[in-house]
């Protein structure tokens, strides 16, 4: 079984993000930058399967010379092959434009599945996995928490998750797309020492975005960025109240009080 | 050096520990582990050191039980009374050696560590701390002290200061253990010591080390190294036996050049000296509880107890089971970490012999230990009868 993982380099946010000047972004300089949630367990899921029904894994990404860091990691997590789409700027790309190029390169290589993570963790879109599918004309399915390979009728048995405690059973005819979700298994922790190594000894094979762009022809985004804005309640001030509880009681009854609540 | 010679490698270090242990099973007899647990074989220090031993003889690290085997290898809290008794009644086997080469194994071959583990190890990497915290926040502690009263320590890197005062990751984010530090920080002003504060600090790597995360530790220790050479300093000062541990046993000869002491080495020197001098009673009956990071790693036993000794109206008692026969608390070893099932709770049991000696304070020099034995007073149900405290804390109280 060929699998390919789609890996997304994602910036670890853990403050209050900073809304870039002209808010149609957020200012990610200066953060530190990891493999996106979502795709550890896709490709965990993708390295239990070929550990299971053996064939390889291939890892590809998009973006500047840094997203080599989650290639690397795939690498030294038990991937045979990884692919890096060279884009020289750290630049937001439209996901459509994103899921073309990944489709013409994924293309040139034979594959039975495709998995990415259902989601980002960057822009939450959720829609290159299922864009990606419709560009390769094969099935899809979603949010995805089991997989059973069946390689007599080469198909794949999964199990999706839907709200209230559903689960949604299917059948997809192989090649197919899975987005997987989190949870559906425990991706496994690389080692510093392991990584250092594959960093220095792996092998990452690059392929030029303008290249795959150009043979693409007519690939435009197809959405733009309006704004991008806090949608919490401001708040314009945060008064601590401090004592006993029954001093705490006291003070909040009063303010309570005069600003006409109570 | 390649993956394959690594894991070779690992594996002749555990199997040679591994061939020298005899099974006379009197390790079990001071075993934390196998004391709080169900007493399987596998819950003491030869049972878990014979587990990877076969587990690499049989090909089992492939197998299904691969889980398994990591249980009983990250449930050890590396407490190194096993490795005291085989010194003291046997061959005088390595045990920890072994058993730490397997978690060193198991994380090469990405089995390791604990599943609760893996967020922790992230944190180091990217924050340097394993609580997730940001590496920015890491002096608001010391802010809050300074909004108190007026500090004289300098931000390091700085010109003509001796002693650095390597906070820790514990004391500088937990909110409790916080107040540890404070104490610490107190005490040195009293002194007027010449002291720093490094503006960057990160973890001593303990944490990763315990774990097996030997790539990681490297990386910690190499920054630190680096960062203590440039401060120009003399002596370095730490509040947890752990960053203690890991500088004196565990760091490289170059870590030689600087005199590193407990805080409870530190202030029992001067209270020796008459340097320091405890001035108001706390008349209380006072217990002390042995750090392993401390005690049985490093022999440092009578510094907590000259401290509590020098202080007026305390009536010191020792628990039945104290130094090197001291009970872990049961947060080493990475266990802080992980839920591991104990049939009987290790601190609690500590908390109970700490009542049986009828004492109102148990004293702890270690922030895990303090963390554990706090939680444990609690879920005892015995907040008002006993409390715990930080010896840095009791001292600071009397000045």
């Amino acid at each position: 079984m060929e699998v390919f993982v789609c890996l997304r380099q994602t910036a670890v946010v853990k403050e209050e993000p900073k809304i870039q000047p002209d808010k149609k972004g957020v200012d990610l300089s200066g953060l530190k930058r990891h493999l996106n949630e979502w795709d550890a367990y896709a490709l965990e899921e993708a390295l239990l399967l070929t550990q299971r029904y053996g064939g390889d894994v291939s890892v590809i990404s998009l973006g500047p010379k840094e997203v080599e860091d989650v290639l690397f990691h795939g690498l030294a997590a038990g991937a045979k092959k990884a692919i890096h789409i060279f884009v020289p700027e750290r630049e937001q790309i439209d996901n459509w434009v994103i899921a073309n190029i990944l489709s013409r390169e994924i293309k040139k290589y034979p594959f039975d599945l495709i998995l990415t993570g259902a989601q980002a963790e960057d822009d939450g879109c959720a829609e290159i996995g299922a864009t990606l599918a419709q560009l390769l004309k094969i099935p899809h399915a979603s949010l995805v928490m089991k997989v059973i390979y069946e390689p007599d009728a080469k198909s794949i048995k999964v199990e999706r998750e839907l709200e209230e405690g559903y689960m949604d059973v299917l059948r997809l005819r192989l090649p197919a797309l899975l987005t997987i979700q989190t949870g559906i298994n425990q991706p496994r922790y690389v080692s510093s020492l392991r990584l250092r190594r594959f960093k220095k000894a792996g092998t990452i094979l690059r392929v030029s975005f303008d290249e795959l762009i150009s043979e693409a022809g007519d690939v435009y985004p197809k959405k733009e960025v309006v704004r991008l804005y806090p949608s919490r309640p401001e708040f314009s001030k945060v008064e601590m109240l401090g004592g006993s509880p029954e001093a705490i009681s006291d003070q909040l009854i009063e303010l309570l009080i005069s600003k006409g609540v109570l | 050096m390649n993956e394959e010679r690594y894991v070779d490698e690992l594996k002749e270090l555990i199997v040679d520990v591994a061939r020298r242990c005899r099974n006379c099973n009197y390790c079990y007899t001071v075993c934390p582990l196998f004391e709080s647990s169900r007493g399987f074989q596998v819950q003491g220090p030869s049972g878990i050191l014979q587990a990877i031993r076969y587990a690499i003889r049989w090909g089992e690290l492939e197998g299904k039980e691969k889980e398994v085997l990591r249980e009983i290898l990250y449930a050890c809290t590396t407490c190194y009374s096993c490795v005291l008794k085989c010194k003291a009644s046997g061959p005088g086997v390595p045990l920890l050696d072994g058993i730490e080469g397997g978690r060193r194994l198991l994380i090469e071959l990405m089995i390791g560590p604990m599943p609760e583990q893996i967020k922790v190890l992230e944190s180091l990497e990217q924050e340097g701390n394993p609580y997730d915290e940001l590496a920015s926040r890491r002096l608001d502690w010391l802010k809050e002290l300074e909004r108190e009263r007026r500090l004289s320590y300098k931000l390091l890197p700085a010109e003509g200061v001796e002693v650095l005062l390597y906070v820790g990751c514990t004391p500088s984010y937990n909110e409790g253990v916080q107040r540890v530090a404070c104490s610490v920080v107190r005490l040195l002003e009293e002194i007027g010591a010449s002291y720093g504060i490094l503006s960057e600090e990160k973890c001593c790597g303990s944490p990763a080390k315990r774990m097996g995360e030997e790539g990681l530790f490297e990386d910690l220790c190499n920054e630190n190294l680096e960062s203590f050479k440039e401060c120009g300093i003399q002596t370095i000062i730490t509040i947890s036996p752990h960053c203690y541990n890991t500088f004196v046993n565990e760091y490289p000869k170059a870590i030689n050049e600087f005199k590193i002491q407990h805080y409870t080495e530190l202030f029992a020197e001067l209270i020796e000296r008459g340097a320091l001098v405890p001035k108001s009673r706390i008349e209380k009956v006072v217990t002390y509880h042995d750090p392993c990071y401390l005690g049985k790693r490093n022999g440092v036993y009578d510094a907590p107890r000259k401290i509590l000794g020098s202080i007026a109206g305390v009536g010191f008692v020792e628990m039945r089971r104290n130094r090197d026969n001291s009970l872990c608390c049961g947060g080493g070893g990475g266990r802080m970490w992980i839920e591991t099932e104990e049939i009987n709770r290790l601190s609690e049991t500590r908390v109970r012999e700490a009542l049986d000696v009828g004492a109102q304070i148990v004293a702890v020099a270690c922030p895990w230990c303090y963390i554990q034995l706090k939680d444990a007073v609690k879920t005892t149900g015995n907040e008002g009868k006993i409390e715990v405290r930080d010896v840095a804390e009791l001292l600071a109280e009397t000045i």
